[in-house]
């Protein structure tokens, strides 16, 4: 349970008769309303010679709807600011508003959800905006490609395989408008979707409203998802690449279970012990006292599908990347072989549960984090989720820690620089 | 059927409700602000030092005591600050801008007091140890080499050391000497006279509870300060450098970062809430003029804005981008033309209101709670104002004419005035 009643979030739900899951929570001490659209759809449902698809579509709802010419314009008209972000397993659109402009946000948000109407020209902009991205966030950045290399690496036959901003830029390049339709059609439906409104909304009010801006959409066919497998990683997988950067960087992937798998959240308590904060184990041990690593990050992707345990970090200028190697797995093996001391495990524990609370100040968060445990499975798990990290035992910690951190489990991406001047050592 | 075509019905927003800051002069002539409020039992500490990069004669001196306070002080080694705050899931993050410097923390409020005892033990009795300093040292000359690579970090330091001069306290930037002439010596001096200076304050909000709140004033009010008028360098003129395109070539990237912009100036200036407006309509959000032309008209970009950065003595007007570097040319010209077009027409009606009630709408967000609010109250107080301002603000955007931006655009927005940086290439 949450520390107190106080830090309940409290909702209710219906579902609407063409399969819209609609949850509200009320909270009149808010001017605002927040409106969240969480559709089922990621890279992982692209398929892998159409790799990026997902993203391109995310920018393609913005450029008007079968109604409404433009997204945004009517948005900022009554004082709303919208987003959205796509990754691997879903596409979520949010904006927020004077509350008292709801039906704003629901007219837009219902009507995209109705059909689209953008036009070869919207499609072929952002496909340049979408390419521009790809160069600005991964292409054109030091250390940047990495992700792009891991995923390949760590995965075989999963669609985890490429990342959410596609696997290359040709993908993007030669996407289609009837190929970008069907992708429309088959997963964007009120029957794949969960809609959530938080703030100053009550309950009555909000299920009234949604069902009269969405109750008349018609349900669709949803391609039915039929993943393969990742199958269990036999050996170490290994990878070097040069690049120009100033610094050698490491980066190690483990496969981890899926998000709703038991050990899930000791898996991310064991993230936290490695690096979360200063006092956190690889930044004391790796940067502080022997100084191997200028940086370093252990975390986890937390995915739905079995996900990865991700280490990366940055080395000391001179240090063998090897033996910064030798010195991660050296702690990995304490974690595998000396039982957790109470006080640090309480202290990670500490750390989750304030952090949760310091982000629930927010509705937007709270809005996306019912809509994520709504499709997870059920909405009522957000107010169990810190228990659940509670529930986490020393013993626990050990036994997942040996599953987790075995070399058979492993992909280490050397990124290495490469021999030529760089940037600021050929120019003035 | 329900009608989707018409715009549904949507309210103005005329006045905005926020919790109102209280004032207190310490007896030790602190100011503390308070702004009480939430549901959680959690509170944010806001300090602020005019211990900014300014006041420093060595450009990293005033980062390198702002990040070591935390590395150790009389009473606390370093890993016993890390571990405790860590433990008691406080977050304690260091702030640094040209003029002031200081810390955000959260806590959870059953531990407000022994949290800010560490806090207070670093302000007042750091001692900045070897071995810290050495290591943040050689950690920040790398996080600096690696910035190097990345265009848009080049264009931004450019851009200042071009506005304000190159030995100018606003417009100096780091190079990789001065990693060598910092040690403990400077640091202690630049504490000393910083840190226990009249003219810090502090910001407490959230819900401490009454009997905190007062152990809060005890504590604040035997922190030591200087009674005495500080003895601070004053403020040198500003010699902007001369030309108008300065270019930073790194040939090997893809995309360049464009800063295009001008000094303007300082937060009570009385055209300031108006050029607030202005702002927004050229690049101050998503619909604005540049992001409509540039990225979604063109897409030579993935996004551009321009925003204002009032300092205590001085201020500019920035327009920031990263193009593809075939677009570079093309991108700068679209600018120019947006900038003239503001000069020679008037801004339409329908576009004016949109904005009024988009950037309403953003104040209502802005002030939507205790830690929303003390986030944007933190700059005014910093600029040596009050609540006031935003009341300002918000008369100023209800009320401002087509006319009066057109004269603010032809005092502010000539072209000819702009000063120009380019890190990457031109394009073929």
């Amino acid at each position: 349970m949450p520390a107190s009643v106080n830090d309940m979030i409290r909702f209710e739900k219906i579902t609407l008769g063409n399969g819209l899951r609609v949850l509200v929570h009320h909270d009149p001490a808010s001017p605002l309303a927040a409106v969240n659209v969480l559709y089922d759809v990621g890279s992982r449902d692209e398929d892998p010679g159409r790799t990026g698809f997902a993203h391109l579509f995310e920018h393609l709802m913005f450029g008007g709807s079968v109604n409404i010419p433009s997204y945004d314009t009517p948005l900022q008209k009554v004082g709303g600011e919208n987003n959205a972000f796509t990754n691997t397993d879903i596409t979520n659109y949010y904006l927020t508003l004077p509350s008292n402009n709801l039906d704003t946000g629901l007219w837009l948000e219902s009507d995209r959800m109705l059909e689209l109407n953008f036009t070869e020209k919207n499609l072929q902009v952002q496909r340049h905006v979408v390419i521009e991205e790809f160069k600005q966030r991964y292409l054109n950045q030091p250390y940047g490609d990495a992700i792009l290399l891991l995923r390949p690496l760590a995965y075989k036959v999963h669609p985890y395989r490429w990342p959410t901003i596609g696997r290359e830029i040709s993908h993007i390049q030669e996407a289609g408008l009837e190929e970008v339709k069907e992708f429309f059609y088959s997963h964007y439906a009120p029957n794949n979707a969960i809609l959530v409104l938080a703030g100053n909304v009550p309950p009555d009010r909000g299920f009234e409203r949604a069902a009269h801006w969405f109750g008349d959409i018609e349900r669709r066919n949803i391609r039915p998802r039929s993943l393969p497998a990742e199958p269990p990683q036999e050996s170490h997988r290994q990878l070097t690449v040069h690049r120009p950067i100033p610094f050698d960087a490491l980066y190690l992937a483990f496969h981890m279970p899926e998000r709703l798998h038991k050990d899930y959240h000791a898996c991310d308590l064991i993230s936290d012990i490695l690096s979360n904060g200063k006092s956190s184990r690889l930044y004391r041990s790796l940067v502080m006292e022997q100084k191997l690593f200028s940086d370093i990050n252990a975390y986890i992707t937390g995915e739905r599908d079995p996900g990865l345990f991700m280490i990366t970090g940055k080395l000391t200028e001179g240090v063998p990347v090897e033996k910064g190697e030798k010195a991660i797995h050296d702690e990995l093996k304490k974690i595998r072989e000396e039982t957790i001391p109470a006080h640090e495990l309480a202290k990670v524990k500490n750390q989750v549960e304030a952090n949760w609370l310091y982000g629930e100040t927010d509705i937007l968060n709270r809005a996306m984090n019912l809509a994520l445990f709504e499709w997870l499975g059920d909405a009522e798990m957000i107010n169990s989720e810190t228990e659940k990290y509670r529930e986490v035992t020393a013993e626990q910690i050990k036994r997942i820690a040996r599953d987790l951190f075995r070399m058979e489990n492993l992909s280490t991406l050397y990124y290495l620089r490469q021999k030529e001047p760089l940037n600021h050592e050929t120019s003035t | 059927m329900i009608d989707r075509k018409t715009t549904p019905a949507y309210g103005i927003i005329d006045k905005i409700q926020f919790p109102l800051p209280e004032q207190e002069i310490l007896g030790n002539g602190l100011p503390m602000h308070t702004i009480q409020g939430g549901v959680h039992d959690i509170v944010r500490l806001d300090y602020s030092f005019p211990a900014g990069s300014r006041y420093a004669s060595l450009p990293l001196t005033a980062l390198a005591v702002n990040q070591l306070l935390q590395e150790g002080t009389k009473k606390y080694h370093a890993r016993e600050l890390a571990e405790k705050l860590d433990y008691y899931g406080a977050v304690f993050k260091p702030w640094i801008t040209s003029d002031t410097a200081g810390f955000t923390v959260f806590s959870l409020s059953k531990h407000l007091i022994p949290v800010t005892g560490l806090v207070h033990s670093m302000i007042t009795e750091p001692v900045f140890p070897e071995e810290e300093l050495l290591v943040f040292l050689q950690k920040r000359k790398q996080q600096f080499l690696v910035e190097m690579e990345r265009v848009s970090y080049r264009a931004r330091n450019r851009f200042t050391e071009v506005l304000f001069g190159e030995n100018h306290p606003y417009g100096r930037t780091l190079r990789e000497d001065d990693f060598h002439r910092i040690n403990r010596e400077v640091l202690r001096d630049f504490w000393k006279k910083t840190y226990a200076s009249s003219r810090s304050w502090v910001l407490v909000s959230g819900k401490p509870g009454p009997s905190r709140l007062n152990e809060m004033k005890k504590r604040l009010a035997s922190l030591p300060l200087h009674t005495e008028e500080d003895t601070l360098p004053s403020f040198p003129d500003i010699t902007s450098c001369p030309g108008k395109r300065h270019v930073v070539p790194m040939p090997r990237h893809m995309q360049s970062a464009l800063r295009i912009g001008r000094l303007t100036f300082t937060r009570d200036h009385p055209d300031f809430p108006a050029m607030l407006v202005l702002n927004t309509i050229l690049g101050g959000y998503f619909g604005s003029r540049l992001m409509r032309n540039i990225r979604e008209e063109k897409g030579y970009t993935y996004g551009i804005v321009s925003f204002l950065s009032p300092l205590h003595n001085a201020g500019y007007l920035t327009i920031v981008s990263e193009v593809g570097a075939e677009n570079t040319a093309n991108t700068i010209k679209e600018i120019y033309r947006e900038m003239e077009t503001m000069q020679r027409k008037p801004v339409g009606d329908e576009e004016l209101d949109l904005v009024r009630n988009y950037m309403m709408g953003d104040l209502l967000r802005e002030l939507d709670g205790p830690f929303a609010t003390a986030e944007t109250y933190r700059s005014i107080v910093d600029a040596g104002m009050d609540m006031s301002h935003v009341q300002h603000i918000m008369e100023t955007i209800k009320n401002i004419t087509p006319g009066e931006i057109g004269k603010l655009a032809q005092k502010y927005l000539n072209p000819e005035n702009m000063k120009e940086v380019i890190a990457g290439r031109m394009g073929e």
